[in-house]
């Protein structure tokens, strides 16, 4: 107990100082193991977990799709998307909005990061709004949620982090990802179509038509999107790829889209790698932390404690599922999406595998309340882009617009909660 | 350089730091470009009939320094996350304060980190210690990444920690707890 109590100061001092997530989750790991196995234990487990870190071949992904996420930022991919989004559902009501969700549903095909979406496509997609006259709150609003299909259509690196942590089939789950992406995006497309149909004034109808012929044409551009995509999904969907392997060949064919559009430019590419390298490690040390957090957690029993206390409560096992979801929500508001993930699934995963709940689908739902916390005052990370890319826009604003999306991911979550096959169907199909 | 603490000791230190932790993410993105072709390679290997001997340990290899080199270039450009809800909060003051207690704590480890690896490294240097696999590999030169990336972290957050506490001690010498926090 006196270990568990150790362990909750050390995270209540980290958050009081603002200790990087990483140190949070080292320090109180390493604290908890002193108070539970003494001193040579706790440096004989801290002295391997980076090691073990970088020999576990499934983290490679992580770093690939980076990569490959930031090749196709360099290539341009998020400024043909939206053109091709724009010219068939533009001129419609609501339509630059729809063009915004459809253009990051296209880009996050090809970055693993809701963050990286919502920069690549925002920049365009803003001015684009602001031409026509769309509402400052609903235009952030839009673009900052629209970026969340980024973690959520593979390939996720949220997925791959959730696959890695729960020792789940990265493959099957990023293949999951597919459906619960697109009903996303519908969901959002038909929440914005309501809004401009009830308050047209927030969203005026954009004056500009283009031909059949046009838009078909304009389906050229999309050529590295589909490549991208085919190369993960179909790779991995078909067998003929691990993710891993599905992420490395999917970074060469960006590194050769770059190539093609703009030629060999040496300091541009390592510039993008190296910025790659460095998202990595971030997330690497944070995972660091995490694993050790991970032994403590298993070295106290404090899951199977956990485990035990939900068993015996008699409570039906959609109300604990509820009660879980219910708390990711206000933990969300405070931890950004792989921290969150982090420092929760050690405890929460076997509970909820325990009751009977698929590793698949919960991983889905996992990556749902990741979303959420990604829009949710105060730390809401994509907002935060949004004030980045338009430095005059009001903090407020953003939130205010992003409101409208957390009622239409409740909306999709209700709906992924109820309908299991929504995420389950491509996987099991996979599996033959 | 956005921040200035005029402060010598800090100036100096962070030129030695910069001089390190510059090439030495340079090579962690060059590590990762490397990654992906190595894996690619391997695919093609594969689909054309054979194997590529030593693309799994090369890879291990690869990611070990593409992470561990970056880590300090992700210090330098303040890229690790943090949970700064509260510290947001605080009197400029207090907030000061803070980011000095969080950048000695987070040294403090990092001190702990780069000490346990190097001798894990050394230890398997010394015992001659190999991987199982495709190749018989050596332990010792991905310890060794392991243990240099948490040296040349640790003297990226002694360099913020000076710049810190030149703020803390020193506001109208320092450009604000808000910068950069570049030394020079």
């Amino acid at each position: 107990m006196e270990a568990h109590l150790l362990v909750v100061a050390i995270f209540a001092l980290g958050i009081l100082v603002g200790l990087p997530v990483a140190f949070v989750l080292l320090i109180a790991a390493f604290a908890g193991l002193v108070a539970l196995r003494g001193f040579p234990v706790a440096m004989i487990a801290l002295s391997n977990m980076p090691y073990g870190k970088v020999t576990d071949l499934a983290l490679m992904t992580i770093p690939l799709f980076i990569l490959m996420g930031a090749f196709a930022t360099q290539a341009g991919v998020s400024a043909s998307a939206y053109q091709m989004a724009n010219r068939f559902v533009g001129h419609l009501r609501g339509g630059l909005g729809m063009a915004t969700v459809f253009a990051c549903a296209a880009f996050a095909a090809t970055s693993g990061s809701s963050v990286a979406t919502s920069a690549a496509v925002g920049r365009i997609a803003l001015s684009e709004m602001r031409r026509f006259g769309y509402d400052r709150s609903v235009t952030a609003g839009t673009i900052a949620s629209a970026g969340l299909l980024g973690i959520m259509i593979p390939p996720s690196i949220m997925l791959v982090v959730y696959g890695i942590i729960t020792q789940t089939d990265i493959g099957q789950l990023l293949v999951a990802g597919v459906l619960p992406g697109i009903l996303t995006g519908g969901v959002f497309c038909l929440g914005l179509y309501l809004l401009a149909r009830l308050r047209p004034d927030l969203m005026p109808r954009a004056d500009q038509r283009f031909s059949w012929r046009q838009r078909v044409s304009g389906l050229r551009d999309g050529w590295g999107i589909a490549v991208l995509f085919g190369v993960i999904v179909g790779g991995i969907y078909s067998g003929l790829f691990t993710a891993t392997e599905a992420a490395a060949v999917g970074a060469v064919a960006a590194f050769l889209m770059v190539l093609a559009r703009h030629g060999f430019q040496w300091r541009a590419l390592l510039s993008s790698s190296r910025e790659a390298a460095g998202s990595c490690a971030m997330i690497f040390l944070i995972l660091i932390g995490a694993g050790l957090l991970s032994q403590y957690i298993a070295l106290s029993g404090l899951a199977r404690l956990l485990g035990g206390i939900v068993s015996d409560s008699g409570l039906p096992a959609w109300v604990i599922l509820a009660i879980i979801l219910a708390a990711y929500i206000p933990l969300g508001m405070f931890l950004e999406p792989i921290s969150l993930c982090l420092i929760t699934l050690p405890i929460v995963f076997p509970t909820v595998t325990a009751l009977g709940y698929d590793p698949i689908w919960f991983g889905i739902i996992v990556v749902k309340m990741s979303e959420l916390a990604n829009i949710t005052p105060p730390l809401g990370v994509n907002v935060f882009v949004i004030k980045a890319i338009d430095p005059d826009m009001p903090i407020t604003a953003v939130f205010r617009g992003a409101g409208f999306f957390v009622l239409l991911e409740l909306v999709t979550l209700a709906l992924l909660v109820a309908l299991p096959e929504i995420s389950l169907l491509l996987p099991q199909l996979m599996l033959g | 350089m956005a921040t200035t603490a005029r402060w010598r000791p800090a100036i100096m230190l962070d030129r030695i730091a910069r001089a390190l932790v510059e090439p030495a993410s340079i090579v962690g993105g060059i590590a990762l470009m490397l990654l992906a072709l190595v894996v690619t390679a391997d695919v093609a290997a594969r689909a054309a009939g054979f194997a590529l001997v030593g693309a799994a340990e090369a890879g291990g290899v690869l990611l070990a320094l593409l992470v561990f080199l970056a880590i300090a270039h992700t210090q330098r450009i303040r890229g690790h996350v943090a949970i700064e809800a509260l510290v947001v909060l605080l009197p400029p003051t207090l907030r000061r304060c803070a980011e000095a207690v969080s950048l000695a704590l987070c040294l403090a480890f990092a001190v702990v980190l780069a000490v346990t690896t190097a001798s894990a490294a050394w230890h398997s240097y010394q015992s001659m210690e190999f991987q199982v696999g495709t190749l018989p590999f050596p332990i010792w030169p991905v310890r060794s990444v392991i243990a240099l990336g948490f040296v040349l972290f640790a003297l990226q957050l002694l360099v913020h920690l000076l710049v810190a506490l030149a703020a803390a001690v020193r506001p109208d010498a320092a450009g604000g707890p808000g910068g950069s926090g570049e030394a020079a």
